[in-house]
């Protein structure tokens, strides 16, 4: 009986090889489908994802300056280079290297600014408190961080309290004549801390606290002498139109 | 086209409890192993990463089913990957949309969703050969199954590793976080132990059959 089954199996005929140009149909059809879903679905996304982004970055400032009202503090978004101070709109938010806080006369409660650099598994995406007076660090939150849990990531660095500390106070002053920074801020193995603009490691974190020490190092070497040179025009909230 | 016996067959609870339980993607059939030692670190990471799981397998098994006879056998794993990759990149947005923190927690992995096995092995071995009711029922049971096994692994790695569930504390001050199990070896260990209580409820069930079996054939 299988034998005869194997058999008749055997002299069924073969089903034709469709034409190429059927072949390139098929694919053209449903790759115009998956076309059609995937850019029907990134209209109905972006404005909403862009809107939960800004929220996020504005709540993590608010949280990252201490000493905010947040119910009559204003956030204002900059674009800082050497061409100068540039205010954005909310639309352009994610553009900006510089977001000052003012409180509701106009007049100016802290400033914060975005690091990145190459942590242990991928880039960490942290945000400083700046406070001109002092010319310090006063606060650092976590934006995205996939580092190791338990070890680096969001919720183990922002609820270590020793390794926290750092970013209070920590010094980055400018030169005298406000061209740079004195001590550039350095990462040093747990422990070794003994200078001002040192961030002490967190013990068995070394590549995780390299990684935020090394993203504020970079963007304080950027900002924080621009900053001291546009100081005065920082101080008071803007009245001039925003720029897109 | 030729119809198995097997596509004449009704739809049944069995259509949607196989994928559940009998054919369990991760505790059974050892698919889709990489989210379910990668994602589940934490109970909701297991449940986002199931829940995107669920809604790709359902879509591209719906679009699959439907489009079955139109796909020449020549160009049909092209297509299913296509198909595959555009409920991934819809489930990408979507999570990014809907929660932030989801989605830097998952990270890569939604991604990755496009590589799973437990998907493509769905589109090829049944979506392709059956209706799309039937395949839905089907798709939703595995999808089922792969979240209730990632949830599995995420709550018994939270527990032990963070000493909460859902983010809930549930020991005292004093309780020191076992950190391996949110780490990588953590999910292999889980894994292993949970695949180690499915091999005995098996075993133990294939057990009590044989019994029966004695012991009809003394009675």
């Amino acid at each position: 009986m299988t034998s005869e089954a194997n058999l008749s199996a055997a002299q069924a005929p073969i089903p034709p090889m469709p034409s190429p140009v059927a072949l390139i149909r098929t694919l053209g059809l449903i790759a115009m489908i998956a076309g059609l879903l995937v850019v029907l679905a990134y209209q109905l996304t972006d404005p909403i994802i862009k809107e939960k982004e800004l929220l996020a970055l504005e709540e993590a400032v608010f949280r990252v300056i201490p000493g905010i009202d947040e119910k009559t503090a204003t956030r204002v978004s900059y674009v800082l280079s050497a061409d100068g101070l540039k205010r954005l709109d909310d639309k352009s938010a994610a553009d900006a290297n510089l977001f000052a806080v003012y409180d509701s006369s106009g007049k100016l409660v802290g400033l914060a600014m975005q690091g990145a650099a190459q942590g242990y598994a991928d880039v960490v995406h942290t945000l400083f408190a700046y406070d001109p007076k002092c010319q310090c660090i006063d606060g650092l939150t976590i934006l995205k961080s996939t580092d190791t849990p338990g070890f680096g990531d969001k919720k183990t660095v922002e609820g270590n309290a020793k390794f926290m500390a750092n970013f209070k106070d920590l010094a980055v002053k400018v030169t005298a004549d406000k061209s740079g920074i004195a001590h550039p801020v350095e990462t040093v193995k747990h422990g070794t801390k003994t200078e001002p603009w040192q961030v002490d490691a967190m013990s068995g974190a070394t590549f995780s606290s390299r990684g935020i020490g090394n993203g504020l190092r970079a963007i304080t070497d950027q900002l924080v002498p621009l900053i001291q040179q546009h100081l005065s025009e920082l101080e008071s909230i803007p009245k001039t139109e925003v720029s897109n | 086209m030729v119809t198995l016996p097997s596509q004449k067959k009704p739809i049944t609870l069995d259509t949607f409890l196989r994928g559940v339980w009998e054919e369990n993607p991760v505790f059974v059939m050892l698919l889709g192993l990489c989210p379910a030692l990668a994602v589940t670190n934490s109970a909701i990471n297991a449940i986002g990463m199931g829940g995107a799981t669920i809604v790709v397998l359902l879509g591209s098994s719906a679009l699959v089913s439907l489009l079955r006879n139109a796909i020449p056998k020549q160009v049909r794993i092209a297509s299913y990957i296509v198909i595959i990759a555009t409920f991934v990149t819809i489930v990408d947005y979507a999570i990014h949309a809907l929660s932030l923190d989801l989605y830097n927690a998952l990270g890569a992995f939604i991604q990755l969703i496009v590589v799973n096995c437990v998907i493509l092995g769905r589109a090829e071995s049944f979506a392709s050969k059956h209706r799309i009711t039937k395949s839905l029922v089907n798709a939703l049971g595995v999808g089922v199954g792969f979240t209730f096994a990632l949830l599995c692994v995420g709550s018994v790695r939270e527990i032990l590793g963070s000493g909460t569930l859902f983010g809930f504390p549930l020991f005292g001050e004093s309780f020191q976080p076992w950190v391996v199990m949110v780490l990588p070896p953590g999910g292999f260990f889980v894994t292993g132990g949970w695949l180690l209580v499915f091999a005995w409820l098996k075993e133990r069930k294939q057990r009590k059959v044989l019994e029966q079996k004695e012991a009809l054939h003394a009675a």
